[in-house]
């Protein structure tokens, strides 16, 4: 008896999701990029402060900010402080290195091109010329993704839902910074110096987990490369 | 000691204590929790999203909930159903604003070829029926849950379940 094709894809979808591995560690949320929990270690810092800081001062007895017998303990009690401040979200761990700033340390120029470029992926995309897309991805992704035929099919399906409107926004705000995206690029070597995070937004897919995706545009000697990170 | 003495060292201590009870993150409970339940927890956030990534972010903030919760939860109750509902709020209410601050997973499923291919026909596939229908087949078609456990964990009538089942398999036939 032939098997139809419901049975086929419902046998598909469960070989490959119970490929899945559960993660090492539960999750925890201190990992997190949030408020909630979290938001008590910038509390605490700054209660570390206040009271380091009051200490100093010493009730009106002890030497003032301004002394320099006491520039090692203010710098001691700001630490925390000004690790905690610039994103109260992000745990000590998690923090990216100051020289990487979450839309990368792209120039204007830099924008511009990634803009442009991710716009003409899209409309690539919007218009059916799979091939100039598949030709914008960077070649690390073109290796490690699905082949081009399966790709370009995936991608028809997607963009018809698309209905050919879409929004793209550069370092969008509320995403986890540039340096977080890089294991998705399948290890290419991307110049964080230019690199740019950019968002297509789908309003016809507006509130879909589907309903937009994020690139990273890297600069390379030969010219601009889109990653699909998300 | 002097006083300005003493407020440092209780400053510092009032500091670590805060910070210790923060990052103090054993529970045997939660622990067993994400042991037993992980895989049932993704793969129901996978059959509703349709999208591998957006079910690890969402099996991942489901446990968050649940530590944040754990305090208040009742543990002798099966902790599972409160994990899919868990799972599936948030993935209709706000999880286009959830999945922004979630970090990327470290590595793509490492998929050789031919179950990248077959991944994407049978997500294309699945891609044209809806969440609820998606979940409904899954589950009672290849998770082998009872029909009373997927309305529970989908918020949903016996009845309208059974529904969605039947139109997803018509719509799979065609797919």
């Amino acid at each position: 008896m032939a098997r139809s094709r419901t049975d086929e894809v419902l046998e598909g979808w469960k070989m490959v999701a119970h490929i899945a591995s559960r993660p090492a560690v539960a999750p925890r949320p201190r990992t997190r990029r949030t408020s909630g929990p979290s938001g008590l270690v910038p509390a605490a810092a700054v209660v570390l402060l206040l009271v380091v800081a009051l200490s100093v001062r010493g009730l009106g007895q002890g030497p003032t900010p301004s002394q320099p017998a006491v520039g090692a303990t203010p710098s001691m009690a700001a630490s925390p402080v000004a690790t905690a401040n610039p994103s109260p979200s992000l745990s000590p761990t998690d923090m990216p290195t100051p020289s990487v700033a979450p839309g990368g340390s792209s120039t204007s120029a830099d924008i511009t091109t990634a803009k442009a470029a991710v716009d003409q992926y899209s409309a690539d995309l919007v218009r059916g010329d799979y091939a100039a897309a598949w030709a914008m991805l960077g070649p690390e992704y073109r290796a490690n993704a699905a082949p081009f035929a399966s790709w370009s099919s995936e991608r028809s399906q997607f963009f018809k839902s698309v209905a050919g409107r879409y929004t793209v926004v550069v370092s969008p705000p509320g995403v986890a910074p540039i340096t977080d995206w890089l294991s998705s690029t399948f290890g290419a070597p991307i110049n964080l110096a230019h690199a740019v995070l950019v968002e297509v937004d789908y309003p016809a897919l507006a509130g879909n987990n589907a309903g937009y995706n994020l690139y990273i545009v890297n600069r390379t000697a030969s010219g601009l490369a889109i990653y699909v990170v998300r | 000691m002097k006083p300005p003495c003493v407020l440092a060292t209780a400053g510092v201590y009032l500091g670590m204590s805060v910070y210790l009870a923060i990052t103090s993150d054993t529970d045997p409970r939660y622990e067993q929790a994400f042991e037993r339940h992980w895989d049932d927890v993704f793969r129901f956030a996978l059959a509703w999203t349709n999208d591998w990534a957006a079910a690890e972010d969402l099996a991942q903030d489901a446990y968050l909930r649940l530590w944040q919760h754990r305090s208040t939860l009742d543990w002798d109750r099966p902790v599972l159903p409160w994990l899919l509902v868990a799972a599936r709020r948030l993935a209709t209410d706000r999880f286009r604003a959830l999945s922004r601050r979630i970090l990327p997973r470290s590595a793509d499923p490492s998929f050789d070829e031919a179950t990248q291919v077959r991944w994407l026909d049978v997500r294309s596939a699945m891609g044209k029926l809806s969440a609820l229908e998606r979940s409904a087949v899954v589950l009672t078609a290849i998770e082998g849950w009872s029909y009373a456990e997927v309305a529970v964990a989908l918020g949903t009538s016996d009845g309208a379940l059974r529904a969605a089942v039947s139109r997803a398999r018509v719509k799979l036939e065609v797919a």
